[in-house]
């Protein structure tokens, strides 16, 4: 007879198709059977249970594709399972033979999933393992073979006919049922777990495992077990009792606290394994019965925990009912829907029938299977409540069970403080244990300004004339084939700040800076102090209006340009003039006060403005003393200043280099061009490196075609998450050789708040590190209270880097800016909207943003002040920026073009503000909660430009190859412009990168930019391959010609 | 977010934030009197904070005597 499978059964024919070795879903009842035990008649008995229940007489056949259940009829030769008898020397041996059975997995094309076994301690000590694949029995159904076992073999003693319910119902029914069922239900979970929210779990679990990086080590996985005294067990019941609910739905919610308390999620999937008997005639029946449903609880608003629990029984009542339907049914990948589970499993009481003159006992079982990246099961035990914490070893952590022991230990606080106080709200309840609490105090950082006891030591404008004073002559700044020397850089400082003064700049006003990458750049900054005002640095090209607009912000009156500004603006030549050179201007800077502020950057505003963020000297002075120490910088370092001087990371590479009397080197040609900086002469002696994470991504990916500098000992990466893979490769090339430091922090906390060499340690994610000197790190969870190792909270840094705040908003600054009650009186720290948690090792791992808050090649964007610019423009009626593959994307309703747009934004926003993927639509896709649905958005498509010429020259094609890869676009033509295709600086070094590995021949990333079409690179290739030869030998040449042409 | 009733607090330096209701202000922070949500806190910080220097800074020719690194700084 031949059935189909329930749609239960073919998942788990399905999964283990795809993972034969997984014993998971290898099902066991061990039991150990003290007296006479008459095998023979046990044989009989088995055999009478096997022909009374249909599932254990099937097996799964697969035709074309598709399993079907296959019974043979009860009695026939060959249905029954062969028993094993074994005689164990001890009771330890007989422990081995159980845990070998139980963890052992199916081969569901073998036969019927089923096996027993005999295990002979003494004459009178047996013990009975039966296992089953779970496609042919669940939990429930275990307690029933060992049942009908028990009255089987009694009956044969007496000689009397097994007492037994009737069993209308056989699998292979059920699973038709079943199937229509589950149809049915499909459009209710596809609308109850619509837009899962991401599927964070405590301890890091499941982080190690995802994607391409993914460390999951089975040897760490294991479970975690702890026990909730007789006591408190009682208090649950009662407090269920009370709330007309099961112990059940208290403990899942719970369980749910619990997952909020360490994810800060409000919005909670668990999975939960129901019987699935709730028809009587289903009760006797051994069959996969059990449905994983899965219960979203809504914990938003801080409810009290008796609130909650109403919550969580209405949702119960709701989904517990449904018959579950398979994953793949949703939409969304199982991990994201169910990426926990909670099990209260109430079935496994123990024998309650006799078993012949034998008495029935429990027997360790040894089971070693976890099925999920975490679960909790719970069950009864001598009126205790077990709970037992299973973890796959996929946090990627050597410390993973003893953070789940910790986990295991807080739910049981978190329980005994719940049943205490049910009406405290959920953020109230205690759930950090005492060595919890001693973790966040030793983690947080010092928070002390002081690398020596009595002095907080020089500000950085000092530092650097102490660098004048001492290597006049010593070169500060090299630009091309210009070299300053450190005494003619404060010459034209002094010189500039002389000119400021006589244009009207006083002490504490801020001063535009707004130039190209040159040495005058840098001296201007240093003038700009020199006259005790604060510098505001803008990128060349500036847009007029948020030029202007940032500078009234700031009460900036003054800029430092060759450029022409607007009206009732001062520019202030960056040479100065020679007239303002008096004697009293080049002796010794003006005390700088500690508490000035020293430079302001414009950040981009959610609310559609930019806003300034004011950073005061003694915030940047404690950063570079910390820099310079750890990064080890002297004279002879040679540091590459690729940050553009628009964002703070500028002041790590200027800054430390200049207060150690080492070597700035400039890119004048823009930061892309680095790598031709590092292939040409002198590129070999670059020491430092600080790279944005986003681009060194790019470089590692292309390793082999970089010219690292022999002298390079460091590299300094920062800005977004690292890639494992990256890190990996990177120390595959470097090993110890260069040092890598990782680094994380906002404009708001003066560069960087935290850091970490990333060594040989292989890495998930990559963390960022322990705070840096003078700066204190608290994760706190949406009370505002911290929390220990492993849980995620808001990253909120305290310490003398805290910036003075947003100038001219008062509310955005009082918000973001708070009263740090850890820090010395009235001082305050900055609340980042970063997600992060503590690893096990104690650094810390950033899980991205609370807020909407988007880093797109290493730039940090507010969508909203995106979309307020767009929805500015009458051609707008709604407006939605995202990021997807490295690239800004506008989805935009109206008439408006994704043209006409660009230019719109141009006017007003700096490059990297401005989408460079446009997709307009009818209508922005809504969620039914009415956000904006994000899975539901077309992935902006690129389409070659009008005209198609297809290349046809062998550097053209070449060109073309490279770019389609890159750019991922199809069907490129030789009039396509790169950068209109999507193309990036990022990209830029890539594409040099392959046409040099695809030729031999060293392409300057400048020229990707300069000639921007296929054909316009084409050509340049071929002059570039054309001037390679002319150098070479004609032995050299055929090498070269032959490896271009393959 | 959870949205507890808040305080309008400042500290010696005359800068404002806010903080819990029912949570006493950390050392050197005071309540100014203004209670009421994060938002209405917020909304009224935006009006009252109207220069936003530190008490220190805000007068350029006068040096603060509470931060023994000035003094330190202009001893050498």
């Amino acid at each position: 007879m031949r059935a189909p499978l329930s749609p239960g059964q073919e998942r788990l024919w399905l999964l283990q198709r795809l993972n034969p070795r997984d014993a998971s879903y290898t099902m066991y009842t061990v039991r150990r059977l003290r007296g006479p035990l008459d095998t023979g008649t046990l044989e009989q008995a088995l055999a009478d249970v096997v022909a009374r229940h249909e599932g254990l007489r099937t097996r799964f056949d697969e035709e074309d594709g598709v399993p079907w259940a296959v019974a043979e009829p009860p009695g026939a030769a060959g249905s029954l399972p062969p028993v094993e008898r074994i005689e164990a020397g001890d009771e330890e041996h007989a422990r081995r033979l159980v845990a070998e059975r139980v963890n052992a997995p199916f081969d569901l094309a073998e036969g019927v999933p089923l096996r027993v076994a005999v295990i002979a301690i003494g004459a009178l000590d047996h013990v009975l393992c039966v296992t089953m694949h779970h496609i042919i029995g669940d939990g429930w159904s275990l307690g029933i073979l060992f049942d009908d076992l028990a009255e089987c073999y009694t009956a044969r003693l007496h000689g009397r006919a097994p007492s037994l319910a009737p069993l209308p119902v056989q699998p292979s029914d059920y699973a038709r049922w079943q199937r229509r069922r589950a149809e049915r239900a499909v459009p209710y979970w596809q609308e109850r777990l619509a837009d899962p929210p991401p599927p964070d779990l405590p301890c890091g679990m499941g982080s190690g495992g995802s994607g391409d990086e993914g460390i999951r080590d089975e040897g760490r996985a294991g479970f975690q077990i702890v026990r909730m005294g007789r006591e408190v067990a009682g208090e649950l019941d009662r407090l269920a009792r009370e709330h007309r609910t099961t112990l059940f739905t208290v403990l899942m919610t719970a369980y749910q606290v619990l997952l909020n308390r360490h994810t800060g999620h409000t919005d909670v999937l668990v999975g939960t394994a129901v019987a699935g008997r709730d028809r009587v005639e289903l009760e006797p029946m051994i069959g996969y019965l059990s449905q994983t449903v899965v219960l979203r609880g809504d914990l938003d608003g801080d409810p009290s925990f008796t609130e909650l629990l109403g919550r969580i029984r209405h949702e119960a009542l709701t989904a517990l009912s449904r018959p579950s339907v398979p994953f793949e049914r949703i939409g969304h990948p199982a991990e994201a829907l169910m990426p926990t589970m909670f099990i209260l499993h109430t079935q496994d009481l123990g024998p309650t029938r006799p078993f012949g003159d034998l008495s029935v006992g429990f027997f360790p079982d040894g089971y070693r299977q976890v099925k999920l990246g975490l679960y909790a099961e719970a069950w009864f035990e001598d009126g205790e409540i077990v709970v037992s914490f299973g973890h796959d070893g996929s946090s990627g952590s050597p410390h993973e069970a003893e953070a789940v022991r910790r986990l295991a230990e807080r739910f049981l606080l978190l329980l005994e403080s719940a049943v205490a106080e049910p009406h405290r709200r959920i953020s109230e309840l205690r759930v950090w244990t005492g060595d919890d609490e001693a973790d966040i105090r030793a983690m947080a950082g010092d928070g002390a300004d002081a690398p020596e006891p009595d002095s907080r030591g020089p500000m950085v404008p000092e530092m650097i004339a102490e660098t004048v004073r001492r290597t006049p002559g010593a070169v500060a700044v090299v630009c091309g084939e210009t070299e300053i020397t450190y005494g003619e850089l404060d010459r034209r400082a002094a010189r500039l700040a002389a000119a400021l003064r006589a244009e009207g700049v006083r002490p504490g006003d801020v001063v535009g800076v707004c130039l190209p990458r040159s040495a005058e750049a840098i001296s201007a900054l240093l003038a700009v102090w020199r006259a005790g005002a604060a510098y505001l640095p803008f990128e060349p090209d500036e847009p007029e209006e948020r030029l202007a607009f940032s500078l009234a912000d700031a009460g900036a009156t003054h800029v430092i340009t060759t450029r022409a500004l607007p009206a009732g603006l001062t520019a202030v030549d960056p040479l100065g003039g020679e007239d303002h050179a008096a004697p009293d201007d080049q002796g010794e800077p003006a005390g700088t006060r500690p508490g000035d502020v020293a430079y302001v950057i414009s950040t981009s505003g959610s609310t559609g403005r930019p806003k300034g963020v004011a950073v005061e000297h003694r915030a940047i002075a404690a950063r570079i003393r910390w820099m310079r120490e750890e990064y080890g910088l002297a004279p002879g370092d040679r540091v590459v200043q690729f940050a553009s001087l628009s964002f703070d990371t500028h002041l790590e590479e200027v800054f430390p280099t200049l207060a150690a009397g080492a070597t700035l080197v400039l890119l004048p040609g823009g930061a892309a061009t680095l790598p031709d900086l590092l292939a040409a002469p002198g590129g070999e002696r670059i020491t430092m490196l600080d790279l944005p994470t986003a681009y060194w991504h790019h470089l590692v990916e292309e390793i082999d075609q970089i010219a690292w500098p022999p002298a390079l000992r460091l590299v300094v990466i920062g800005g977004e998450q690292a890639s494992g893979g990256a890190v990996t490769r990177w120390r595959g090339r470097f090993g110890d050789g260069v040092r890598l430091v990782n680094t994380y922090g906002p404009t708001e906390a003066a560069v960087i708040a935290t850091a970490t060499d990333l060594g040989a340690t292989p890495y998930g994610r990559p963390p960022i590190g322990r705070p840096v000197g003078a700066t204190t790190v608290h994760l706190l969870d949406a009370a505002g209270a911290p929390v220990p190792k492993g849980v995620i909270g808001e990253l909120v840094i305290g310490g003398v880097g805290v910036a003075r705040g947003y100038l001219r908003r008062p509310a955005l600054t009082a918000a973001a800016f708070v009263p740090d009650p850890l820090g010395s009186p009235g001082s305050r720290r900055y609340r980042t909207g970063d997600r992060a948690r503590w690893n096990q090792e104690g650094a810390l791992e950033f899980l991205g943003r609370l807020d909407g808050q988007l880093k797109v090649r290493g730039f940090r964007i507010e969508p909203g002040e995106v979309e307020a610019r767009l929805l500015d423009h009458p051609g707008v009626g709604q407006a939605f920026v995202t990021v997807h593959a490295e690239e800004l994307v506008a989805y935009v309703t109206g008439t408006a073009t994704g043209e006409e747009l660009a230019g719109h934004l141009a006017r007003t926003l700096p490059r990297h503000l401005v989408p460079t993927a446009w997709v307009v639509l009818d209508a922005l896709p809504l969620t039914s909660r009415g956000k904006v649905d994000r899975a539901a958005l077309p992935a902006p498509v690129r389409t070659p430009s009008a005209g198609h010429v297809p290349p046809s020259t062998d550097a053209e094609l070449l060109v073309a190859e490279i770019w389609a890869e890159l750019l991922g676009v199809g069907s490129i033509g030789v009039n396509d412009d790169f950068f209109t295709l999507g193309g990036h600086s990022l990209l830029a070094t890539r594409i040099a990168a392959r046409l040099r590995r695809g030729t031999g021949v060293e392409v300057p990333v400048r020229t990707i930019f300069e000639r921007r079409t296929v054909a316009e690179l084409a050509v340049a290739l071929e002059d570039l391959l054309v001037a390679e030869l002319e150098n070479m030998s004609e032995e050299e040449a055929e090498r070269l010609l032959s490896s271009a042409g393959s | 977010m959870i949205d507890s009733p808040m305080l309008v607090v400042v500290n010696d330096e005359e800068q404002y934030s806010v903080w819990w209701s029912d949570r006493e202000p950390p050392a050197g922070w005071r309540a100014t009197g203004f209670a009421g949500t994060r938002q209405e806190c917020l909304d009224h910080i935006e009006t009252v904070w109207t220069d936003m220097r530190p008490l220190s800074a805000r007068d350029p020719e006068t040096l603060s005597v509470r931060d023994p690194a000035t003094l330190s700084a202009r001893d050498r």
